[in-house]
């Protein structure tokens, strides 16, 4: 059996290459209607007249929608299940605005050009609120409401988490060196290459039929049902192929207008987000505002840190309540410290919502803290990569947190083969040179979870039937977004049941036959859902043993599978195939399947570290990264390249954080800047260093095959490592991201 | 009513068009039903929609990979053309630029991959054996945000080495192409809008001054996008791409003339030669798909605050050639410009070509790009300097600056301040001190006006450290802890 570790391609290459995969936007839908959003074009405001006369007299217009005509109804599109809970605020069309993008009305027409045009034809007159922008200014508003009787919910926090062990203050006391930073870090976009789409579409029994490329249909499911009013039951929801999502499309923002229009209008509806849409009016990586202070010993020993952090989430709550909790929990599972203070709290300002986005939190938890941790190196004069040795956990030390055990945590290893790797030693002592172009190295080191547990119903259910043509048929609400997991679950499956996992078929991701599934988000694919088929497919696997043992009289110990065909023992003229196997079960009306449910019971870290040096262009500010290392703790690669792949793509988007990538809200009225490719800047591929991968395969106990999980985590440490190599090429103690040409060159020359 | 003409895999299409605005990358979608290439921004700047156009450049095909979201579609007239769809073979085998992306994980979640696809047919074609600084610019239009580009470079190496070459019948399609040929221009005149080719330069003056309220539409880069993104309609256009007159280039004692539909791409790789100093601008301008179909006519005649050839082009005395009816006349190009998207040209009056004179002797030049991302980026500030001593005097002085005002501007305070001068620290100090108020630049999301102040006035010194006499910096060793100001 050789399915793990081989670098199969993934399943689907073929039509994606010759562009046969029918993304939503490619379906053909007899009757489809278009719908066009109008946005509000101020920050705060209460609308107070809306004149769609013009709008609706356009031939070709079906429908008109707004708060005046939509059901009023709030929800939370972060909710994945009945029962969890976060403030509702969200409606479909809200009577007050919150933000530049917020939803004022639709138009849906009979095409896309209809809906444009009428689209314009809508007058709002708003009557405007006063509005914030910044979490300061948030963060100043709540206290001066605290003594106030008003209490709106856009004027409190939405949520504080702190959590204290140890003895922060004393430690405090008693620490040679205390270095403090304020680190910056901005709203940012997926930046998905497809845009926001969804189609739903009324079934003949009355239902609605929802399809969208999304992560979870059963969170889709569940927010859709609360914001239109209809019994989950009415809806039935199908994940199309995504074109990238990380995190962006984890909630449906699109999913309860296009329900409630198709279920109006008793047609299919469409509506497809262009891009300054889908940067305007969805969701954004959070901007987080935190001051941190360590203390430590002379020798390097970190004895207490505090951390504080303010967290922007926008207009509406969305996920914004478990932020300050994730980030609590990234902070404290890769460093032993025995007092720690922190304090995070989130709160509402006029600009977009944030929402789920790849780390969720860690990347700026871990920008905070690792470009501090090099600032204390830097004072104390030590080596940054001494000192972080000198104060990593250890494989199996426990979360302060949640008090579960880490697993086999292998940042050391990371840590150390990296810095070989890397010649870290003489790297960072060689310092920069002189002249223009200055070259630094930088390095950080980052964690993040696998999977839910133990905050959700961490679970997965998969059914697997043999076909009679000897194939496999998977049903399993997998979300494979593009990154591959379903390849890595066919290997998965073909190394236990030794099959090609070419013959394995994977259902459709549907309501209507997938048991519950969380879906694809929190890093738990391969090591929830991976470890589910494993343990499907070994269940299978006794139960074709149990039955072959009866057609071949042979001891169920003595059977083995090779190339989908059961032997007993070394009788090589004594063997049975899969297919026929579950043709003689069909005989008997029965059928050669089984399901079995996955409940994770660890929650163990994946670790990196990353090791960049860059050059920067003093005279005019521009970083070049010029060499890139990213060495990670994943327990076993079941496909090596995918690996790789999810790797230089996180980079990739580590990087543009650290250097470009910010949505850029104009403090003076709450506008999106960046809100299209021309300013909202992507690393492209000549900007792209070669990223050398190196991986720490040490075999994670609880994972299938070994495996922990890799796809958030690359993206969290790069810009912590690229920030600290440009403050070791300059000198300088940049910590306000993205770390711009005009930021850096206001660095160099302070005078002005 | 005329029909638009096109190859499209190998065999020939006759369309009757009812809105010329109409994309090319809508006539895929939903006429044709070829799904296959993607809209990501519908602005040129993802790369999704990326589809090949093959013409004839003199006895050859060329190749080129465009946006088929901003191209409108009757610009295909004569051309052939090639989809994601064209490839695969008869057998459903895949094209060795596909079979490669696939070996080598060059596709994640597939949305992206179709452009990237086409962009990397037009490598395969157009060059055999690739660089890595090729292959990054061929690749360069093209947005990915699940690979981060490494699994589809790869591809493109192994794309030439690893699979059996597949060739295109270039005979039969050059065969087929001469038979598409037009003598004549010819017009769509429609109720949602008129579109007219003219072949030849007298038939587009004709045709302009009948219709003085039409748009000129050269690679539609920017035109494309008021269609596209401000949803403006355009009654009538007026197509340069087939203006024989208008493609030419012309390099000779008078110096360089490149005709108002030659592509940025061809007068970039016609000015380097010249003025190297301007290759390194040029590399970084814009992607290749859109240095493909932009055209620097188009560039110059739009003459953005923020675009790049002006400034390069004003510091070195660029003239415009204008032309009205039979009329021509020349003006120098900062003179072209009269305010925020303002131009000097009367009703009828268009760019015929652009005259860039011979380079003189001892001319010190430079042109320096300030951007975010290096590659790629509208610039925050362009600035450009040419310099000529007379011993250690200055003799002439030339600076033009982009994203300064609302136009491309030349610093004429300056510039007159500076003549006669002594090149020297003082001398650069006083003017880079008058720079700082001969310009009053804006702040937005590209830059604060405080940087852009600070920057100009700081390449002008930059400018200096690289020319001073007897001691001029290496560009490389030029230091920024030397500029206090």
């Amino acid at each position: 059996m050789n399915h793990i570790s081989t670098s199969l391609p993934i399943l689907d290459g073929y039509d994606k290459v010759s562009g046969r995969l029918c993304f939503t936007e490619d379906m053909k839908l007899e009757g489809l209607l278009h719908a066009k959003l109008i946005f509000s074009s101020v920050a705060h405001a209460t609308i107070k007249h809306i004149d769609i006369e013009a709008a609706r007299a356009v031939p070709g217009v079906i429908g008109i929608f707004h708060h005046g005509n939509t059901p009023g109804n709030t929800y939370n599109s972060t909710i994945w299940f009945e029962g969890q809970e976060a403030p509702e605020d969200e409606t479909m069309f809200p009577g007050v605005l919150r933000h530049i993008g917020d939803r004022v009305a639709a138009v849906i027409a009979e095409t896309q050009e209809i809906a444009d045009k009428a689209v314009r034809l809508i007058e709002v007159e708003y009557d405007r609120l006063p509005a914030v922008f910044d979490a300061f200014a948030a963060r100043d508003l709540c206290e001066e409401m605290a003594s106030s009787d008003q209490k709106s919910i856009f004027e409190k926090p939405v949520n504080e988490t702190t959590f204290d062990y140890g003895n922060t203050r004393a430690a405090f006391d008693r620490a040679d060196l205390i270095v403090e930073d304020t680190v910056t870090t901005p709203k940012t976009h997926h930046c998905a290459m497809e845009n926001h789409v969804c189609v739903a579409m009324p079934e003949a029994d009355g239902r609605i039929l929802i399809l969208t490329p999304c992560q979870s249909i059963f969170a889709v499911q569940f927010v859709v049902a609360r914001a239109i009013g209809v019994p989950a039951s009415q809806l039935r929801v199908v994940k199309t192929p995504i074109g990238g999502s990380f995190g962006g499309k984890a909630e449906p923002v699109l999913d309860p207008l296009c329900a409630w229009f198709a279920k109006t209008l008793e047609r299919p509806v469409t509506i497809a987000f262009s891009r300054a849409e889908t940067f305007t009016a969805t969701r954004t990586r959070c901007k987080a505002i935190g001051y941190i202070q360590t203390a430590v010993n002379r020798d390097g020993r970190i004895l207490a840190r505090d951390t504080d952090v303010l967290i922007d989430v926008g207009a509406y709550c969305t996920g914004g309540i478990f932020l300050p909790e994730s980030m609590a929990q990234r902070l404290c599972r890769i460093y032993n410290i025995e007092n720690q203070h922190y304090r995070g709290r989130s709160f509402y300002t006029n600009t977009l919502p944030s929402g789920a986005y790849r780390g969720y939190g860690s990347p700026q938890i871990h920008a905070i803290s690792e470009i501090n941790l090099d600032h204390v190196a830097r004072r104390l004069g030590m080596d940054p990569v001494k000192f972080r040795l000198k104060n990593l956990i250890s494989p199996n030390d426990v979360d302060p947190v949640t008090g579960l055990g880490l697993g086999n945590a292998r940042i050391r290893d990371c840590v150390e083969q990296g810095s070989v790797h890397f010649d870290w030693g003489n790297r960072w002592s060689a310092g920069s040179t002189e002249g223009r172009r200055k070259r630094g190295v930088g390095m950080a080191c980052a964690t993040h979870i696998n999977g839910c547990f133990p905050g959700f119903h961490e679970a997965t259910t998969a059914t697997l039937r043999v076909r009679e043509d000897g194939g496999l048929d998977l049903t399993c609400a997998l979300h494979d977004l593009g990154c591959g997991s379903n390849t890595v679950l066919a290997q998965i499956i073909a190394e236990v049941l030794d099959i090609s996992p070419l013959s394995i078929v994977f259902s459709e991701v549907d309501t209507e036959i997938c048991d519950y599934d969380l879906g694809t988000r929190a890093s738990r694919m391969t090591y929830i859902a991976g470890e589910a088929v494993r343990r499907t497919a070994e269940k299978l696997k006794l139960q074709i043993f149990a039955m072959a043992s009866l057609e071949l009289n042979c001891a169920a110990t003595d059977l083995f599978i090779t190339d989908g065909r059961v032997f007993c023992g070394d009788r090589r003229d004594s063997s049975i195939s899969l297919g026929e196997l579950a043709a003689r079960e069909a005989d008997r009306d029965r059928s050669l399947s089984t399901t079995e449910t996955y409940r994770a019971s660890a929650n163990p870290g994946s670790y990196a570290a990353h090791f960049a040096e860059v050059e920067v262009d003093t005279l005019t500010g521009a970083v070049q990264v010029v060499d890139y290392l990213a060495v990670h703790d994943l327990g076993r690669a079941i496909n090596p390249q995918l690996v790789e792949g999810q790797i230089h793509g996180g980079v990739q988007m580590g990087m543009g954080f650290a250097l470009f990538e910010d949505i850029d809200i104009d403090v003076d009225n709450g506008r999106v800047k960046g809100d299209r490719f021309s300013r909202y800047h992507l690393v492209n591929a000549p900007e792209m260093p070669l990223v050398k991968v190196l991986l720490v395969e040490k075999h994670e106990p609880t994972g299938p095959y070994g495996a922990k999980a890799v796809g958030e985590i690359a993206t969290i440490p790069p810009a912590p490592a690229i920030v600290n190599a440009i403050n070791h090429a300059l000198d300088t103690n940049l910590t306000e991201l993205p770390v711009t040409p005009e930021r850096i060159i206001g660095a160099l020359s302070p005078t002005g | 009513m005329t029909a638009v003409r096109f190859i499209l895999d190998g065999e020939r299409i006759e369309i009757e068009v009812a809105d010329p605005t109409r994309t090319l990358l809508q006539y895929l979608r939903e006429d044709l039903r070829r799904v296959g290439s993607k809209e990501g921004c519908a602005e040129g700047d993802c790369g999704a929609c990326t589809v090949v156009i093959a013409e004839p450049d003199g006895d050859a095909l060329r190749y080129r990979a465009v946006n088929a979201c901003i191209q409108f579609l009757p610009t295909l007239d004569g051309k052939a053309l090639f989809t994601v769809e064209s490839l695969k073979a008869a057998d459903g085998s895949l094209h060795p630029v596909q079979q490669s992306m696939v070996d080598h994980h060059g596709s994640q979640c597939g949305f992206c991959t179709p452009g990237f696809i086409m962009s990397m047919l037009a490598l395969y074609h157009n060059n055999p054996a690739p660089t890595r600084a090729d292959i990054d610019d061929a690749l360069s239009g093209n947005l990915c945000r699940c690979t981060g580009y490494r699994s589809i470079v790869d591809a493109c190496r192994h794309m030439y080495t690893d699979y059996a070459r597949v060739e295109l019948d270039e005979v039969g399609l050059m065969a087929e192409l001469r038979e598409l040929r037009r003598d004549r221009g010819f017009s769509l005149e429609l109720e949602a809008a008129h579109y007219h080719a003219p072949v030849t330069l007298a038939e587009l003056a004709e045709l302009y001054l009948e219709h003085p309220d039409a748009q000129i539409l050269a690679g539609g880069t920017d035109v494309g996008l008021w269609v596209t993104k401000q949803l403006r309609e355009l009654p009538a256009v007026i197509y340069l791409g087939n203006v024989a007159e208008l493609r030419r280039i012309g390099v000779g004692a008078e110096g360089i003339e490149i005709g108002a539909a030659v592509t940025l791409t061809d007068a970039f790789d016609t000015i380097v030669p010249h003025y190297p100093e301007f290759g390194e601008m040029f590399r970084r301008f814009a992607s290749l798909p859109v240095r493909n179909a932009g055209t620097l006519g188009g560039n110059v005649a739009n003459g953005s605050p923020i675009g790049d050839s002006m400034p390069a082009l004003m510091a070195v005395a660029t003239r415009v050639r204008l032309r009205r009816g039979d009329q021509q006349r020349e003006m120098a190009l900062e003179d072209l410009y009269l305010d925020y998207m303002k131009n000097a040209m009367q009703e009828g009056e268009f760019i015929e070509a652009i005259v860039i004179p011979p380079r003189v002797d001892a001319l010190l030049l430079r042109c320096y790009k300030l951007c975010k991302r290096y590659d790629q980026d509208i610039s925050a500030v362009c600035a450009a300097f040419a310099l000529r001593l007379d011993g250690e005097r200055v003799s002439e002085i030339r600076i033009a600056l982009g994203g300064m005002a609302a136009i491309p501007k030349r610093a004429p305070q300056t510039e007159q301040s500076l003549l006669g001068k002594h090149w020297d620290e003082s001398t650069v100090r006083t003017a880079m001190d008058s720079l700082r108020r001969e310009f009053t630049p804006l702040s937005d999301m590209r830059a604060s006006a405080g940087y852009r102040s600070r920057a100009t006035a700081n390449l002008l010194y930059r400018f200096y450290l690289e020319t001073r006499p007897g001691q001029a910096l290496d560009n490389t060793a030029v230091n920024v802890f030397a500029v206090t100001a």
